[in-house]
């Protein structure tokens, strides 16, 4: 999962979707991830989990409970194993665990290789693509941004803010 | 409990009384919400003998019943209450997502009366509601207000609706400021708020919305998103916002420029949507649920303004401190509306009465000792920012001005025909002989001069093809023809604004994507989201209802026929240059057809018993014939 809060614009439709995905009632507060709201600056930060390689909330697991799916590349949680000691949550250095009010673990399990949160923003704020070439993209936008003398700066930097909606719009055909 | 939160929560601020009624479903699928549910509550509450400033007049704020779901920009709020400034039907309308944390919060409505002894700002936090004290935020901007809430509370992302200075000093043009950048500005009621000693209502909702049938409602949601995503004018608009316009308008000759003396702005290119993106845009913003972020932030880093930063201007600001008073230095625009945000002031009616007195200034039928040595010259940046914080603390000229373009004129004891107001409200800087849907719209307006309540954008935007397919005329997208087929467009617009309103759907995204969010794919989606078998044509008669219900409220005052006109000189004057020079507007022959399309009394202007029998509003029928005022059958 790639997040560049550069160009969230803070509407929450990731939220919306997760939570109606997850628990079939629409409820940001539940959903599996969150968008960090600073209205005075302007500034929307999605916090999505990162599934990381060497995942802390993993090697905290004392029961094996917390596993990595090999088909997705998700970290997941087996209920079945759970015991509710909290490390996993202690551990995650992002606070993208946590117990939810049923006494469950809950976070992100990227809806089975197909996040929804990804799959409908309108920006790609949240993206669900290979992070080595992600970065391209965010390189590109900074160099444009920051370099003097280029010109159409505005158009070259709408290509890349629209995208979300080409792709929504194009996967939405295939469909 | 399926669509709806399930309470109203009602709000005594004289006797610390919270009481929290369940939701009657009936009530809920008659009048849908938001401002459907508050024109009742008006209607039923606020008669003609409550004075808008009385303890006794309702503050209400009304969520969409489709806040808070994943319906498209959905989390439109309405508050309503008795206008201060007109003394009529009075309510505002803001995006942002303080509507659905409202509803996440568990409520459908909230109902403000009486008055505090002290300044006091009401607190939710789902389940729990106080009226906390608010001398700390008395005096203080909306800025100011908000960020010391949230860090009482140790919350950045609660939820305000705030009102500044104005309201406290109950300035008639005093707004209500959502979330920093959001106004629900027309008819005064900040004022309102400041008349109970009401300086703001915060809000944390953490609670769900239950869907009755979230697949049917999901692959809807994903139909209204996919339409306005692939709309032609998504991209433009996404980008631009409603700024945009104004370079049309100008082409138009919808624009007023120099408080309506001129036509067209030199450097107006200075001021468009592409200058503002250029220059100072920082990112998109969205409301939430909604795919098409048309505003977005933005921050002037050097210049006589730097560090302004916040919401970008709308066409609003930049007709009411650019075009309206001839100046088209965009920073300041960017900074006056700021200002006028944190001070709590609507924008067009400041618009209007800076651009009337720069008129008087320059013609010299007021004298720079009546300014208080303020030079109201045209496009004079540092006198218009001196005359807007002299309204809000209602100081020497500002005195005058702060009772709105109508209030001003009585003061002086002028007879100005220029800008003119309806039915108390100011004129909003348009020139309605540049678009005569417009004049019609305002003119029947419940709320008075505005464009909001039947905004007829698709004589802007649409095209002859749509024309004739939806409203059965071209003659509708004709430049300049007043034809009476304008009448029943008018029509169809006032009642879809009434559902998008009472849904929390956004008019700018069903309109100006017209057809992109149709009254199908909301019938749908409320049909899915409550359980109910809602059919389009009910939704639309839901509207057509609480129109109806603002209109009688308005009738019930004695407003007439008569009173729904436009200034004198709109219609008799024409136009002196410009692209719609020589136009006047005939609007009789409009105003005709429009009250036939309504089925009213076309001459009389009003509804009759059986209008309204019709349309369920036997008990507003009773009410209305035993005061005298609906015409006899």
């Amino acid at each position: 999962m790639n997040v560049d809060s550069d160009v969230c614009t803070g509407c929450r439709i990731c939220e919306l979707r997760c939570s109606l995905h997850h628990r079939r009632e629409s409820n940001p507060s539940r959903a599996l991830l969150h968008v960090v709201r600073l209205e005075s600056q302007g500034l929307f930060i999605p916090t999505v989990c990162k599934h990381c390689t060497e995942a802390f909330c993993i090697s905290a697991c004392p029961t094996g409970a917390m596993y990595r799916d090999s088909s997705t590349g998700a970290v997941l949680v087996d209920t079945a194993k759970c015991v509710g000691c909290r490390s996993c949550i202690v551990a995650c250095p992002w606070g993208l665990v946590w117990m939810n009010p049923e006494g469950k673990i809950d976070k992100c399990d990227l809806c089975g290789g197909d996040p929804q949160c990804a799959k409908w923003c309108p920006t790609e704020a949240i993206k669900y693509a290979c992070s080595d070439k992600q970065h391209v993209k965010k390189m590109r936008r900074a160099a444009i941004k920051d370099a003097p003398g280029v010109k159409d700066k505005e158009a070259l930097l709408q290509k890349i803010y629209y995208s979300g909606r080409d792709r929504i719009l194009s996967d939405a055909k295939k469909e | 409990m399926y669509g709806y939160a399930g309470t109203i929560l009602r709000i005594n601020l004289s006797n610390d009384k919270i009481v929290k009624e369940p939701l009657s479903m009936d009530f809920a699928r008659k009048y849908i919400g938001g401002s459907g549910f508050n024109a009742r509550v008006l209607y039923d509450n606020v008669g003609p003998n409550v004075d808008p400033f009385s303890p006794d007049n309702l503050f209400m704020v009304g969520i969409g019943a489709l806040s808070g779901t994943l319906a498209p920009c959905c989390s439109r709020v309405t508050f309503t209450a008795r206008s201060p400034q007109t003394g009529i039907f009075g309510d505002a309308n803001s995006g942002g997502d303080f509507g659905s944390t409202v509803k996440f919060a568990g409520y459908d409505q909230i109902v403000v009366e009486g008055k505090a002894k002290k300044p006091v700002y009401i607190w939710i936090d789902d389940d729990n509601v106080e009226i906390r004290n608010g001398e700390h935020l008395w005096g203080k901007d909306t800025w100011e207000t908000d960020q010391i809430i949230k860090d009482e509370h140790g919350d950045e992302e609660i939820r305000t609706a705030i009102t500044g200075p104005a309201g406290e000093n109950k300035v008639l043009m005093a707004s209500i400021i959502v979330q920093r950048y959001r106004a629900a500005a027309r008819t005064g009621l900040g004022a309102v708020m400041g008349s109970k000693n009401l300086k703001a209502i915060a809000v944390r909702g953490t609670k769900a919305v239950q869907i009755a049938k979230v697949d049917e409602f999901e692959s809807l949601a994903n139909e209204s998103v996919l339409s306005i995503m692939g709309h032609h004018s998504y991209k433009r608009f996404a980008t631009y916002g409603t700024l945009d316009q104004i370079a049309s308008y100008n082409d138009m000759g919808l624009a007023r420029v120099k408080n309506g003396t001129e036509h067209h702005l030199e450097n107006l290119e200075d001021i468009t949507a592409e200058t503002l993106e250029k220059k100072y845009k920082v990112r998109s913003m969205a409301c939430f649920a909604c795919p098409i972020h048309c505003t977005h932030f933005h921050s002037i880093e050097e210049g006589k303004f730097a560090g302004t930063m916040g919401g970008k201007p709308e066409l609003t600001a930049a007709e009411a401190f650019g075009t309206n008073v001839g100046n088209s230095d965009l920073a300041s625009i960017c900074y006056l509306q700021d200002l006028s945000n944190r001070l709590a002031i609507d924008i067009h009616e400041l618009g209007d009465v800076i651009g009337m007195s720069m008129e008087w200034y320059e013609k010299g039928i007021i004298t720079k000792e009546q300014t208080g040595g303020i030079e109201l010259t045209w496009g004079n940046v540092d006198a218009m920012i001196q005359i807007t914080e002299k309204i809000a603390n209602v100081e020497g000229f500002g005195r005058i001005l702060a009772k709105g373009v109508k209030g001003a004129c009585e003061a002086m004891s002028l007879t100005y025909p220029r800008p003119g107001h309806i039915k108390g409200l100011g004129m909003t800087y348009k020139d309605l002989r540049g678009g005569k849907s417009w004049a019609l719209a305002y003119a029947v307006n419940p709320r008075g001069a505005d464009h909001l309540k039947g905004y007829p954008v698709f004589e802007a935007v649409g095209d002859r093809e749509t024309a004739k397919k939806f409203f059965g005329s071209e003659n509708i997208v004709v430049p300049y023809s007043d034809d009476p087929a304008k009448g029943p467009m008018v029509k169809w617009h006032e009642d879809f604004i009434q559902v998008l309103a009472s849904t929390g759907l956004c008019v700018l995204e069903c309109l100006f994507l017209f057809e992109s969010v149709s009254a199908k794919m909301i019938a749908g989606m409320m049909s899915a989201a409550t359980g109910w078998d809602m059919s389009e044509q009910e939704l639309l008669r839901a509207g057509e209802r609480n129109y109806h219900l603002m209109k009688c409220y308005n009738m019930r005052l004695g407003l007439t026929s008569k009173d729904d006109t436009i200034p004198e000189y709109f219609l008799k004057e024409p136009v002196s240059d410009g692209p719609a020079k020589g136009q006047v507007v005939r609007l009789d022959v409009m105003k005709r057809a429009y009250y036939k399309a309504r089925g009213w009394d076309v001459k009389k202007g009003v509804p009759s018993r059986e209008k309204l029998v019709e349309l369920d509003l036997k008990d507003v029928a009773d009410d209305l014939e035993k005061r005298g005022v609906l015409p006899k059958s």
